[in-house]
């Protein structure tokens, strides 16, 4: 690989510098500006969300209104580097075009690859979204449906319907999901994804037979917690007891059982009087019975560590 | 006072399984396994280095 040339690495330092000013700019303009006030007031209301949504997708200037000085600048400038999230798989590219608390808005391309095995399971996200397909290319819309937002074991699939270039459609992630499939063409959409309301879990079902096959954490952070409390544990830091309380007291279900799991493992002592409150009060019910089977056990094993040998 | 510690396998699990983010269509990569990995390097790193 050729290295590069000492003029291409200032050019990029300095670019860097005129990159930031113009996304700052950018940021500054009156069209991004009233985004944000659009969904300002709403933050905590996933249905005015979704109905401000829709509205700015049914805009056919809004996007490219965000876009065009972005795409200017690198027209004139090809070392500016816009200050975007990207995001890229094997089915499609986009990226975001606003963010802020209420909602997340991408652009995404789907690529059109002929032959192309189609998925073999089908994501309920959670999370409430309204999409405008911009560029249909041919393409069909597939729905699946749950009875309820706590999830099932099957999903079924609910229809399946032609799109048009235009097409607005609402997804509400906790008891439906959607695919795009079959296209003759790209497919070009704006998806607005709405956090307010969400549930904390995504549930992945299998296509041909419609079973679930793997409940995930929609949202990174309990996730990282949990390793971050069994790297604790791990690396035998009783004196942690705290963070392991803190974690028993979060507000997902899973990750309050997780902490209790790790502090069990780590130091029974000091976890078995918070294993008890959780037993007789955690919120949830799959949580209140775990603990409340391990609890005799527990304190056996500890009576039995107090007698002398 | 040594610490009374029960070993994972005896502690019970919820009826739900939650996977950690990102697992959703990883078919191919055990992620607890690949986490239990991750750990064990960074224990390593962290005896070795403890003030690092």
């Amino acid at each position: 690989m050729a290295a590069m040339s000492e003029a291409d690495r200032g050019a990029i330092a300095t670019a860097r510098a005129r990159s930031a000013a113009t996304m700052r700019q950018w940021r500054e303009r009156a069209l991004y500006r009233a985004t944000g006030d659009a969904f300002a007031e709403c933050a905590d209301c996933p249905e005015r969300i979704a109905d401000r949504a829709e509205r700015l997708l049914a805009d056919d200037d809004w996007a490219a209104g965000l876009l065009t000085p972005l795409v200017d600048a690198l027209t004139q400038d090809p070392w500016f580097e816009p200050a975007i999230k990207f995001h890229r798989d094997g089915r499609r590219v986009g990226i975001v075009l606003f963010d802020c608390p209420a909602v997340s808005i991408a652009a995404s391309v789907a690529g059109f690859v002929a032959g192309s095995a189609p998925p073999r399971t089908i994501v309920f996200t959670g999370r409430r979204a309204v999409t405008r397909v911009v560029k249909a290319g041919g393409a069909q819309l597939q729905s699946w449906a749950v009875p309820a937002e706590d999830g099932a074991a099957f999903c079924r699939s609910s229809g399946t319907r032609a799109l048009e270039d235009g097409t607005l459609y609402r997804t509400d992630g906790r008891t439906e999901a959607r695919m795009i499939c079959d296209a003759a063409e790209d497919v070009v959409t704006l998806v607005a994804t709405i956090r307010a309301g969400a549930t904390p879990l995504m549930r992945e079902y299998d296509i041909a037979t419609g079973t679930l096959v793997r409940v995930a954490d929609a949202d990174d952070r309990p996730s990282r917690t949990a390793m971050l409390l069994r790297f604790l544990r791990v690396a035998g830091r009783a004196d942690a007891a705290a963070c392991f309380d803190a974690a028993t007291r979060e507000s997902a279900f899973h990750l309050r059982w997780a902490a209790m799991r790790e502090w069990l493992a780590l130091d029974a002592a000091r976890a078995a009087p918070r294993l008890a409150e959780m037993a007789a009060a955690d919120p949830s019910a799959e949580v209140r019975s775990a603990a409340a089977q391990m609890l005799p056990a527990i304190h056996a094993r500890l009576r039995a560590a107090q007698c002398p040998a | 006072m040594r610490l009374v510690q029960i070993d994972p396998s005896e502690i019970v699990e919820l009826d739900t399984r939650v996977a950690i983010h990102g697992a959703v269509r990883v078919e191919e990569t055990s992620i607890d396994d690949l986490f239990e990995l991750l750990v064990g390097i960074a224990v390593l790193i962290y005896e070795l280095a403890p003030g690092g």
